[in-house]
């Protein structure tokens, strides 16, 4: 019989070891997702780009969250108070926050992020405007003492799109124009900046040091538990590639899929397909005001009269009947501000002879329209052609003009007529999601300031400049009356135009549990692997 | 033959210093602005305006064309607008799945379209030849996209067993490497065996019908031994010469391909980094890259001499 050795006993343990490790390799849980677009920037705050947005909800924590019903509820904050004069802001921090490098969030962190975040973010620009001094009480509570009263203090800090996210004072305090080299927050997932293959992979590990609310998960608000070890966002520039990837298991979710192939992915077994965002987006119609013949009223309102019921442009966006919500009010439908006031009679099927009329008064003298298009962009491009033929049946000459979409956002900036410059525009399209429109304080395109340093398209109007500014001194029971009054001034003016709500739908394997419906972009956290 | 190396590489300097100029300029053609871009759909003109003069954009062309070149002379290509990381970084990031894809590519290549070639030579006209030829043509005439859509959709999802997508390291293993780019080099390959089959194809027959060709035959050599050893050697300038293209090419990064499977090599690099007007890295991988033609031409150079005696430099 042969003898059982040192060697060999030292061998057999090696062996079990290497296979306990495999073992507990492979129980580590990896999320993959594939995100609408690739992490090229991991500074949420100099870009409205969604995809950095996504990367700071992974890694960051926000003062206070959307919930489910999109009312702000404290995720950082423990408790506040407001002086009876609401004024003076008092927020304290809860325990246990601490950032990925080990140091404990303090007041001073805070103020360092809300004032980088007021120096880009359009919600954080209007509360920094009503802002007087913010100041450190103690390592764990800070003061906001405003100068003149700003009712949205917790929306904004909420705001999902334009979002406060929670940096170390030495990475808040840099140049808010600049993008960040480091990505250390204190959110429930850690960025992995050796996996960080921009164009390809961003990597994040679950962040064991997080301690989440007490409260249920809801919206972005709630417990933000970090329940799988890995996540993974990925990047597949071709969409048939991606769905095919989903359906092979190789990924377990596909923020918003190309439209024509939900179809596919929606008979495929397990896998889900679902909206989880209920407000969805808006369509949004920009002309270029600086420029004949959008630089008249009339000519822009012609354009109500095209688009009319606005089936068209959801039925080309979404086709899925179930997806479009065709919707006329200015800060959405199914919103707190939805009001029908200052809607004319533009609602109904598509006035071709109005429209020509109020091209006709606008004095149209049939010069082409230049529609700038990126055709890579399903949504944009189907927005663009839809616009191009409704003109048309208005006899309006148009030049619709294919191009990249970092040549669309480019030349999106050209201020000058086409007449005199081949880089001119006069129509661009695009979308935003509803929690952004939805809201006074956020939404870029409702901005008419005539500095021209507001949104591309540049609107002016001092009147409904000073009604929007006005929004965030009025009480909360008295914003029917104030929406009434702008959204009829609105439509006077018409800063952009409203091509209704849309729905886009998240695919995930049906593996996957906990997957949140929120206003925003998807979260991660919550989300099981079984 | 030394003298001619050390001339042929002092060549490379004007030669880049030329690239530096043309892709410094030609990326800043038209209505190109990294900042609009970076502020992302909904900023406004005064935030766009204000990132141009934090990142340096707003700087005089001249001004930012020296910086660069002084950067590129101490062998810094920059920083990236967007990751704010090196180009040199993510230009190494992209390169492995590209090499490996090239030399996977080229050698399943050659090993096909060379046999292929010389035996339709050798059986021109036969239908052995017109087969070869038809599904040369075929090969070349499939758009790689249509081909990659197909193998994905059997071998990925049908039969599950290749991944659709995607490229994994070599440091995950060679079989991971293998299995990742089994269905790509087979896309891009059809395009290559095709061309290669029907150059080799082409230049053996013209061999064939040399004198020294017959007198092999009739000192009774085996048909082997007078295809491979006699004729092909003699065929094989125009073949090389078509193999170094295809590494050029392949090594500029296979747009179409890297795309349909998502490997994220140096093609998706490029093109993701026009889309996005980030100067410094579309200016470092255009130069590296025109490093690379330049290099790869010299060696096909003097390959010709390995395999032609007669050729003196």
């Amino acid at each position: 019989m042969q003898s059982f050795g040192p060697a060999r006993r030292a061998a057999v343990a090696s062996v079990m070891i290497l296979a306990a490790a495999a073992q507990v390799a492979t129980a580590q849980s990896v999320l993959r997702v594939l995100i609408d677009g690739n992490v090229r920037t991991i500074d949420p705050v100099v870009t409205t780009e969604s995809m950095a947005i996504q990367h700071g909800f992974m890694i960051y924590d926000n003062l206070f969250a959307l919930d489910g019903q999109s009312r702000p509820q404290p995720q950082m904050v423990d408790r506040f108070e407001i002086s009876p004069d609401r004024l003076s802001w008092r927020f304290t921090l809860r325990d246990g926050l601490k950032f990925h490098d080990g140091q404990a969030v303090t007041a001073k962190d805070v103020i360092a992020s809300i004032k980088r975040w007021g120096a880009r973010k359009p919600s954080g620009q209007a509360l920094m405007q009503h802002v007087d001094t913010i100041t450190a009480l103690d390592p764990k509570s800070f003061e906001l003492k405003l100068k003149r009263e700003f009712g949205p203090v917790l929306e904004a800090f909420a705001d999902p799109l334009n979002a406060l996210f929670i940096m170390r004072e030495a990475d808040a305090s840099s140049d808010a124009f600049i993008p960040l080299t480091t990505a250390i927050g204190s959110g429930p997932f850690k960025f992995v900046s050796e996996g960080w293959k921009p164009g390809d992979k961003a990597v994040y590990l679950r962040n064991a040091d997080y301690v989440a609310r007490s409260e249920a998960p809801s919206g972005l608000a709630g417990a933000r538990r970090a329940l799988v070890d890995k996540v993974e966002y990925l990047h597949i520039p071709d969409a048939t590639t991606a769905v095919q990837a989903l359906i092979a298991g190789e990924v377990d979710m596909l923020t918003f899929p190309q439209l024509q192939l939900v179809p596919v992915l929606a008979r495929t077994p397990n896998v889900t397909v679902r909206v989880t965002n209920p407000i969805g987006e808006q369509g949004i119609l920009r002309t270029n005001h600086l420029v004949p013949p959008f630089d008249n009223p009339k000519a822009r309102q012609a354009l109500l009269y095209l688009v009319g019921n606005q089936v068209d442009y959801l039925a080309a966006i979404v086709r899925q009947a179930d997806l479009q919500k065709p919707c006329w009010a200015v800060f959405g439908c199914g919103m707190p501000l939805e009001s029908k006031t200052g809607i004319g009679d533009w609602t109904g099927a598509a006035n071709i002879e109005r429209a020509k009329a109020l091209f006709r008064e606008a004095g149209y003298d049939g010069r082409p329209i230049i529609i700038i298009d990126p055709p890579s962009n399903d949504r944009l491009h189907a927005m663009s052609l839809v616009t191009a033929q409704k003109l048309r049946q208005a006899g309006i000459t148009v030049d619709v003009q294919a191009m990249d979409l970092g040549a669309w956002a480019s030349r999106r900036n050209v201020k000058n007529d086409p007449k005199t410059d081949p880089n001119g525009w006069h129509i661009f399209h695009t979308h935003g999601k509803m929690a952004s429109q939805g809201d006074p304080m956020s939404n870029s395109a409702a901005v008419s300031t005539c500095d021209q340093k507001n949104w591309v398209g540049w609107p002016c109007d001092e009147d409904l400049t000073k009604r929007l500014n006005a929004y965030v001194a009025t009480a909360p029971d008295k914003r029917g009356e104030w929406i009434a009054g702008y959204q009829s001034r609105f439509f006077e003016v018409l800063p952009y135009v409203p091509l209704g709500q849309f729905l886009l739908p998240l695919a995930y394997r049906s593996n996957l549990a906990g997957v949140l419906d929120g206003p925003g972009y998807p979260v991660m956290w919550n989300i099981e692997k079984k | 033959m030394i003298f001619y190396v050390i001339r042929r590489l002092l060549m490379v300097a004007p030669v880049m210093a030329v690239v530096t100029i043309v892709v410094f300029l030609l990326s800043r053609l038209g209505p190109a602005d990294p900042a609009a871009i970076l502020v992302g759909d909904l900023g406004s003109s005064e935030e766009i305006q204000r990132t141009r003069i934090a990142l340096g954009l707003d700087r005089p062309l001249l001004a930012q064309y020296l910086t660069w070149i002084t950067g590129v002379l101490r062998g810094d290509l920059g920083i990236s607008i967007f990751t704010r990381t090196s180009v040199a970084s993510l230009i190494g990031q992209s390169a492995e799945p590209t090499i490996v894809l090239t030399l996977a590519t080229m050698i399943y290549t050659v090993i096909i379209a060379v046999p292929l070639g010389v035996l339709a030579a050798w059986r021109a006209g036969s239908a052995i030849d017109r087969i070869f030829m038809g599904l040369a043509v075929l090969g070349f005439s499939t758009p790689v996209f249509v081909l990659g859509y197909v193998l994905a959709y059997v071998f990925g999802n049908r039969l599950g067993i290749l991944p659709v997508q995607g490229y994994r390291g070599i440091e995950g293993g060679i079989g991971g490497v293998l299995a990742s780019i089994t269905l790509p080099c087979i896309a891009i390959g059809s395009t290559f065996i095709a061309l290669i089959a029907r150059v080799t194809r082409a230049s053996m027959l013209d061999v064939l019908g040399e004198d020294y060709i017959r007198t092999a035959h009739a000192k009774g050599m085996r048909v082997p031994v007078v295809l491979l050893i006699h004729a092909l050697k003699n065929a094989a300038i125009p073949i090389v010469t078509m193999i170094g293209i295809g590494f050029g090419v392949l090594l500029s990064g296979v747009v179409v391909t890297e795309s349909v499977f998502a490997i994220p090599g140096i093609g998706r690099l490029t093109v993701e980094s026009v889309f996005r007007r980030d100067f410094p890295v579309i200016q470092g991988i255009v130069l590296a890259m025109s490093l690379v033609y330049v290099l790869l031409n010299l060696v096909i150079d003097l390959a010709y001499t390995l395999l032609d005696p007669r050729i003196r430099y």
